[in-house]
Parts: structure tokens; C-alpha cells; sequence
């Protein structure tokens, strides 16, 4: 296993080079539940939260490193070609379109169909082990941070082709 | 051209209220978006929309009520959901009637129910 996303969020000064070195990880690190709650507290301890006049950037901040995380998770299980397309995607909604046409070139409507059974799945695992968090702040970022993916997955589908059926 | 209907997402992160919209529009509605609570009521009283999507926790940690209840008061059949991390249990003791909701959907939201769900508000408006 690599360094651990607490760690890598200590060490590194901002969000992109904080993407950056979870991404050269590979998904080769630890995310259990109480992986997620020590990120989390670490998170909270330079972000305090407020009640009132919450600083949207650092609660975006919040769901981006949880993003950034999750996603090299959730595409671990995914060909290493294909990764960097869904990658994209699951960054940048906008981004879908092209790189379904991109993947539906290149792997064909079949593969892409598998890969997203396959995403589908690691991010429901992904889920549960958000569930296990106890209730509180950390918790709602991180539900915050996967409902985008969740989101992202749903336009991925509507803009595949369903596969023909046998 | 058929009419479509206008649905207003209030939602403090971008990338929400991006996948949202495209989620919707995909599927036939015109939606917009705002992010924060203030610049949801105005975009409210600009735009008019058949059903608002609104976040709880924004500029302040209750805005969705907030903002909820100036909504309503200024249009008391407005379909109006809250888009939550809060869990179902909590959904069931704040009272969403009495804030002004029309429902809740908890994050990540199930698309396939949402649609059904709008798109028979919207239709009898």
C-alpha cells in the first residue's frame, strides 16, 4: 500500500497537486471507513465548519478531495487504457459526451457496457463503506463528494447505447 | 415545440448542480441553476420555475429552510423538494411539511424515482 490519503492531504498545499498525487497512487492505498473519518478529521481541523457564513470554497474543497479519492477507487477495477476517459468523465460532466463516443470507438458499445456494470459496482461498495461512518460532517461530505459520481454514472448511461440484446 | 418545464436547482456546489442539469435536460426539462440560497430566491422570482431543487446546507447551514419558506410564502403550490445528506430518519423528525418542502430526496439521489416524481408535479401545474 502507498501513503495514506490523510497523509498525502498534509502534505500536499492545494486541491490540484493534492489530485496529482492521489492519482500517481493508482488506487494503491487504503479507503476504509475509518480511513475516510481520519481524512476527514484532518480535513475539519484546517477547515473548521460553521453554522453561519460557511466559506463555500473550503466545503467545495471537501467534496473535491473526496472526489479525487473515490474516483481512483471506483476505477481501479476498470482496464488501465480505459481509465483515463472515465476518469475524465466522472471530473467533469461536460466531459461524458465525447469521451463515450471516444470509448464506444475504441472498446465498442459491449466493453463499455461492462465497464459501467463494473463502476456501477465499486462505487455501491464505495457507498457502503461511506454508510459506515457515523452521522456528522464527515459523513456529509463524503455522501456529498460519491452523489456527484452517482450523478455522473446516471449521465454516462443515458448517453451509452444500450447493448443490442442476443 | 412542446413546453417544457422550468426546474430551478439551488445547490453551493458547481459540480452538483452541472450533473444535475445535464440529468434533466437530458431528459426533456429546462433547468437552471444557482449557488446559494440568495441567489436561488432571486433566480425564483426571475425565471419562475414548475419545480425548485434545493440543498439544505449552503451560505448557512439551515439556507434550504430558509429560502424554502420564502418560496413557499410567495407561492404555496410550488413543488418544492430538498435535495439532503441528511439520512431518512432525520428527514422524518425536522418536519419538511413545515419548512415548506414537498419531499426529500437523500444523495445520491435515485434519478429514475426524482423524474417520475417532477415530471408528475410539472404536469399538474
Amino acid at each position: 500500500m502507498g501513503a495514506s490519503l490523510t497523509e498525502l492531504f498534509r502534505r500536499e498545499p492545494d486541491l490540484a497537486s493534492f489530485r496529482r498525487a492521489v492519482a500517481a497512487l493508482g488506487g494503491d492505498f487504503p479507503l476504509s471507513s475509518a480511513d475516510m473519518i481520519e481524512l476527514g478529521t484532518a480535513y475539519f481541523e484546517r477547515f473548521p465548519d460553521r453554522v453561519h457564513d460557511r466559506n463555500a470554497e473550503e466545503v467545495r474543497f471537501g467534496y473535491a478531495i473526496v472526489r479525487a479519492a473515490v474516483i481512483e477507487k471506483a476505477i481501479l477495477g476498470l482496464a488501465p487504457e480505459r481509465r483515463p476517459a472515465f476518469r475524465e468523465m466522472l471530473e467533469d460532466v461536460s466531459r461524458v459526451g465525447p469521451a463515450v463516443e471516444g470509448l464506444l470507438g475504441s472498446a465498442g458499445p459491449e466493453m463499455l457496457a461492462a465497464d459501467i456494470e463494473r463502476l456501477s459496482a465499486a462505487l455501491a461498495a464505495l457507498r457502503a463503506t461511506i454508510d459506515e461512518i457515523p452521522k456528522g460532517m464527515i459523513k456529509e461530505r463524503f455522501i456529498g463528494g460519491i452523489s456527484n459520481l452517482f450523478n455522473i454514472l446516471y449521465v454516462i448511461r443515458m448517453k451509452a447505447p444500450r447493448p443490442d440484446p442476443l | 415545440m412542446a413546453d417544457k418545464k422550468k426546474v430551478l436547482i439551488i445547490d453551493d456546489d458547481p459540480a452538483i448542480c452541472e450533473s444535475v442539469k445535464a440529468i434533466l435536460d437530458g431528459s426533456g426539462f429546462d433547468a437552471s441553476y444557482a449557488l446559494s440560497g440568495k441567489d436561488g430566491l432571486e433566480a425564483f422570482r426571475k425565471t419562475k420555475p414548475d419545480v425548485v431543487l434545493c440543498d439544505m446546507m449552503m451560505e448557512d447551514i439551515d439556507a434550504g429552510a430558509k429560502v424554502a419558506k420564502l418560496m413557499k410564502a410567495e407561492r404555496p403550490g410550488l413543488p418544492l423538494f430538498l435535495l439532503s445528506t441528511i439520512g431518512d430518519a432525520t428527514a422524518n423528525t425536522i418536519g419538511l411539511g413545515d419548512l415548506g418542502f414537498s419531499g426529500v430526496f437523500q444523495k445520491p439521489v435515485n434519478f429514475d424515482l426524482l423524474l417520475a416524481v417532477i415530471g408528475r408535479f410539472a404536469k399538474s401545474k
